[in-house]
């Protein structure tokens, strides 16, 4: 059944803080409650943030991915750590590979760097974690198998992001649903992406390096429509 | 991927750590560092004169970020430089108090970004920015695996200079996670998606709280600024019509825009039991605890 109201948001409205022990705050309701099912079980600060990180690639992909790169500053305790993992570019970007453009490209292969978010995932884990790395994934491979309702902002930026993607076949297959973009409410599932993540959970991420994702990520840059 | 020392800069009592180049987190530090030498809470807070100062020293520190910064490798001076007293005070005397001027600054591109705070009741805390950079990212959507990659590699530029376009390189990187210390103790982990928006709204809620006291949700819900080319500057909705006017007389080009335009903060801050979190109502967003 249709909603019977607007999803406009047309008062201001006061917002409290929150007060207590164990704390996660981000820019999406279900992927605050993934980390804070983490300290719930035993989980330290560490694990809560990898585990709303690993979610809001599924929750808010129009404005990250398995694709991103991250960056992070963490007080363990005792001092602060610092964490750039930010990719790349390929060795083959000379300045002559770029002749042909005017700017640099905003989308195509030759606008992706190397992705680093993956690997901080894993480091992250590695260093500062308590939970096993693959209980981190289990709220978003649910969210991502079995669907989450799309939250209102997230939906107009995904209205506003089809006209940008219509060109790339793929993009309708894996982010829209009947060619449109899920309204406020709608459910939206991602199965391929949740067999990625549990893939990346089970191999600490090396499957997306190095693994059979790395794989299909060079078989595709390969042919040329891709 | 690789573990670093973050750079940090004094203001009003407390330290600013950001991650240093190919990072934009200098910028925050140079308009702090500058602001150092102003003394902005004689002012009051949403102020014209406020206003003004802040988005003087923005742009000085983004024509720097602007001029020197890239991958470390191809950088032609450290950083740490740029935020040596001495110069900053050269810097920060470049200000006229009554009219806008422009250094020539650059700004980013717009980008979309997600950042997550945590903090655990042992005293581990978490600032975490991930991102693919435009929207969805470079378009290149992997069959059958739900990955988009993203399209960062449209932070370089193809002009000569040290953020030129090469192989094997960084490009200059928009997303910045922050964290606050007070005498070297953790006392804020906080950060504002939105490419440009994010140094900008890291010294906006510093001052807000620091200078203004502010509590952090209140620095989060008020309304901001952001500078753009030449003498452009965006207003959020909520500033009074008489301290627009008035900025608009020292020569600041002021356009009113939608809220989605200045990004979505998030902030955990220490008290002497457990934490205050804030978090941005321009955002589906919020924060959760036990």
């Amino acid at each position: 059944m249709k909603v019977q109201f607007k999803w406009n948001f047309d008062y201001p409205s006061q917002r409290m803080p929150i007060l207590a022990n164990n704390i996660v705050s981000t820019s999406q309701p279900l992927a605050a409650q993934a980390g804070l099912r983490m300290l719930l079980k035993g989980g330290n600060a560490v694990d809560a943030a990898l585990a709303t990180a690993i979610t809001l690639t599924v929750v808010e992909p129009t404005m990250n991915g398995l694709g991103s790169d991250a960056f992070a500053i963490i007080y363990d305790g005792k001092k602060l750590w610092g964490l750039n993992s930010s990719g790349r570019s390929p060795a083959g970007w000379t300045l002559e590979h770029f002749l042909k453009y005017k700017t640099m490209p905003i989308t195509g292969w030759d606008s992706v760097t190397i992705p680093g978010a993956v690997s901080a995932w894993g480091e992250l884990s590695n260093r500062f974690g308590n939970l096993p790395f693959r209980e981190l994934f289990e709220p978003a491979i649910n969210y991502a198998k079995y669907g989450f309702l799309v939250t209102p902002i997230t939906a107009d930026v995904w209205k506003m992001s089809k006209s940008m993607y219509n060109k790339y076949p793929e993009f309708a297959h894996s982010f829209l649903i009947g060619k449109k973009a899920p309204k406020p409410g709608s459910l939206f599932k991602n199965p391929d992406q949740a067999r990625s993540l549990e893939k990346i959970s089970k191999t600490r991420g090396k499957a997306f390096y190095e693994g059979d994702l790395a794989e299909k990520i060079v078989e595709y840059a390969k042919k040329p429509e891709g | 991927m690789n573990w670093e020392n973050p750079i940090s800069i004094n203001y009003k009592g407390v330290t600013l750590h950001e991650l240093g180049p190919n990072t934009q987190g200098l910028a925050a530090l140079l308009m702090l560092g500058i602001l150092n030498e102003w003394d902005i809470h004689e002012h009051s807070v949403d102020s014209a004169d406020s206003i003004h100062l802040q988005l003087e020293a923005m742009k000085l520190a983004f024509s720097d970020v602007y001029r020197y910064l890239s991958d470390p490798k191809s950088m032609e001076l450290n950083a740490i430089n740029l935020l040596d007293p001495k110069y900053l005070s050269e810097r920060a005397r470049l200000i006229d108090p009554k009219i806008a001027k422009d250094p020539k600054h650059g700004v980013p591109k717009q980008s979309d970004t997600v950042y997550v705070t945590t903090a655990d009741k042992k005293g581990m805390m978490v600032s975490y920015i991930q991102s693919n950079y435009l929207m969805f990212g470079s378009g290149i959507f992997i069959p059958g695996t739900g990955i988009s990659l993203q399209n960062r590699g449209c932070g370089f530029t193809l002009e000569e200079g040290p953020n030129q376009v090469g192989p094997s390189k960084r490009p200059f990187h928009t997303i910045i996670p922050a964290f606050l210390t007070r005498n070297g103790t953790p006392l804020m982990s906080f950060g504002v998606m939105g490419g440009p928006m994010q140094p900008q709204g890291h010294c906006q809620i510093v001052i807000r709280i620091f200078s203004y006291k502010q509590n952090p949700q209140t620095a989060v819900d008020a309304p901001r600024w952001q500078v753009f080319k030449g003498l452009k500057v965006g207003v959020e909705k909520g500033f009074q019509s008489e301290v627009i006017k008035d900025l608009e007389n020292r020569g600041h080009k002021i356009r009113e825009m939608n809220s989605f335009n200045f990004g979505g903060a998030q902030i955990i801050y220490k008290l002497n039991n457990g934490y205050l979190a804030a978090s941005d109502p321009r955002k589906d967003g919020h924060a959760v605890g036990f």
